[in-house]
């Protein structure tokens, strides 16, 4: 039963995470509120789109469930998605601000 | 529908998302995105091979090039490939106009 929370525990904890990094480093909301959300959001629904055409087509689906919460927001679309394309986008920007923060620094010397 | 294929599925969707974010940016940082890639594709490396080693996504066999990285199939690169792009490209054009 717990067993069925495991993916969604570590896509939270990795969120949680990303959270404090950008908290204690600024690197994605507390730099800039409004185009961290739209840099996360906007390509998000269109992840989303793309899932939703994947499991249409039967490309991929949902594997064993022992480790998904069973909660769907569409068929063959666990909650755990909205939550991985969160952490997959937020990842993107966390890492690309930081990097361009080094860029700059080694420019500026 | 069957026989549409993961690969002809991401073409499709990377077309659509390289068209608009052509549109959007104007000189994009790609000394930065280019970074920002390669570490995004060793992590997804590592989060895609686990989490179809845990068995939580399935992908028909029949579907994909069957190019495999570990477990992971190469199509799923491409999401990496987008979220990457898009993100940096629409971070770079609402920041650079709210400042």
């Amino acid at each position: 039963m717990a067993q069925g929370y495991t993916y969604l525990a570590g896509l939270i904890l990795s969120l949680m995470g990303l959270a404090l990094m950008d908290w204690r480093h600024k690197t994605a909301f507390s730099i800039n509120k409004k185009a961290a959300s739209l840099a996360i959001f906007i390509p998000m629904i269109f992840f989303m789109i793309w899932d939703v055409a994947g499991i249409a087509t039967g490309i991929f689906f949902r594997g064993d469930t022992s480790h998904l919460s069973g909660i769907l927001l569409a068929p063959e679309f666990p909650i755990e998605e909205l939550f991985f394309l969160l952490l997959l986008n937020y990842s993107s920007l966390t890492i690309f601000t930081t990097v361009s923060r080094v860029i700059a620094k080694r420019s500026a010397k | 529908m069957n026989q549409f294929t993961y690969l002809a599925l991401n073409i499709v969707f990377m077309l659509i998302a390289f068209v608009i974010l052509n549109l959007v940016s104007r000189k994009s940082p790609w000394r930065a995105i280019g970074f920002t890639m390669f570490w995004m594709l060793l992590i997804t490396l590592v989060f895609d091979n686990v989490i179809i080693a845990l068995g939580i996504v399935g992908y028909d066999v029949t579907k994909i090039s069957g190019l495999l990285l570990g477990l992971a199939p190469i199509e799923d690169f491409a999401y990496t490939v987008v979220s990457v792009m898009a993100v940096a490209i629409i971070w770079t054009k609402v920041t650079r106009s709210t400042k």
